[in-house]
């Protein structure tokens, strides 16, 4: 197949391998996507405050959490960007099923 | 009469804001409005080349702001029948020679007097953005369909935001409608999809827009070409027309002329 269409369209094997490749724009595009969301958050970090004690209101109403300890950051993982957040559990015993009758 | 003032921005440099402000700002006034353009690029003044008002220079935008002079001795009128005034920014002083309530006093006078006030901002994020920012009502962002350019243009978006311009509008300079159609350039789509803001024009890649700076008569003035055309439009739709966006099609490509030859839409260089 690939003989096939070097020989129809006269293309040398690098000129094939560039037309076969993907489009650059979409290359473009998935590494823009990224660069952007970090861009995003690093023009707000009042934003990224509001999340994490948000965050924090949420877990504190399952389990008893630490007051402090909160490590809470948005790193990038490969091709993916992540949102990292450690909390200090205290205590467990709210997550346990209340008695019955 | 009560006009607004809009300012043309990007963040980065060189995607054709001064360009935009030149042509936009012609081609409100060849549709009748009463325009003034301000260059706030202080110590890198451009505007005047661009508009071929260069040799007509006495005094400039600090000048104003500090009371050399009037207002009105520092506009400079644009040699044709229509009402489009240039107020040039300095060359010789730096970006902290005013500060952001001055150029909104000075804009807020001109608008008395003006359908549209255009400030062509300098690139960067520094005090010349908060100046040319802070006197607007509306904002246009000029971007070229590049990576490093829609990056500045999303911060740029973030920033005017926080400012409390909301709703800007986005213009995509230099499309290659053959890079576009072999994928190699993001198209409208693309960049709509990236930066979540209304596109208001598609402009071409376009020689003519590069002859036009050489001679110093904004490209608008070339009915004929596809970037002229292209800013034509823009500033029909920010005179309140609803005209739609068209597709950017490549001019000789084999499909079109295929396309030509038998009967089908063979639309060369459609501009939006």
């Amino acid at each position: 197949m690939r003989e096939i269409l070097r020989w129809l369209f006269n293309l040398s094997g690098k000129e094939l391998d560039e037309a076969t490749a993907a489009m650059s724009k979409d290359t473009a595009k998935q590494r823009l996507k990224l660069v952007l969301i970090q861009d995003r958050l690093e023009l707000a970090p009042e934003k990224l405050e509001d999340m994490k004690k948000e965050i924090w209101e949420v877990v504190s109403k399952y389990m008893v959490v630490d007051d402090d300890f909160m490590e809470f950051e948005v790193r990038r993982v490969d091709d993916l960007t992540v949102l990292v957040s450690n909390i200090e559990v205290k205590d467990l015993s709210d997550l346990t099923p209340a008695p019955t009758g | 009469m009560t006009g607004k003032t809009i300012v043309i921005t990007s963040g980065k440099g060189g995607v054709g804001k001064t360009t935009a402000t030149a042509n936009i700002g012609t081609a409100l006034a060849m549709r009748g409005n009463r325009v003034v353009v301000v260059d706030t690029d202080i110590g890198l003044r451009n505007l005047d080349v661009i508009m071929g008002l260069e040799n007509r220079i006495v005094y400039d935008l600090v000048n104003v702001i500090e009371g050399v002079c009037k207002l009105n001795q520092a506009m400079i009128s644009d040699k044709h029948d229509y009402e489009l005034y240039l107020i040039p920014a300095a060359q010789t002083r730096d970006k902290n020679s005013i500060e952001p309530e001055q150029l909104r006093e000075m804009c807020v006078e001109l608008e008395k007097e003006f359908d549209y006030v255009l400030i062509d901002c300098p690139a960067g994020i520094e005090q010349g953005f908060k100046n040319a920012t802070s006197a607007a009502q509306e904002a246009i962002i000029v971007t070229t369909p590049e990576v490093s350019a829609i990056r500045d243009a999303d911060r740029i978006i973030g920033l005017l935001e926080s400012s409390g311009l909301h709703n800007p509008k986005l213009i995509i300079n230099r499309i290659a409608p053959e890079m576009v159609k072999r994928g190699d350039m993001m198209d409208q789509k693309d960049v709509e999809s990236l930066l979540a803001v209304e596109v208001i024009g598609l402009v071409p890649a376009d020689e003519q827009t590069v002859v036009a700076a050489n001679r110093g008569i904004p490209v608008v003035h070339n009915a004929k070409s596809s970037a002229g055309g292209a800013f034509m439009r823009i500033a029909a739709r920010v005179d309140g027309e609803d005209i739609p966006l068209m597709d950017l099609e490549p001019k000789n490509g084999l499909l079109s002329r295929f396309k030509g030859m038998v009967g089908m839409s063979g639309r060369a260089y459609s501009h939006a």
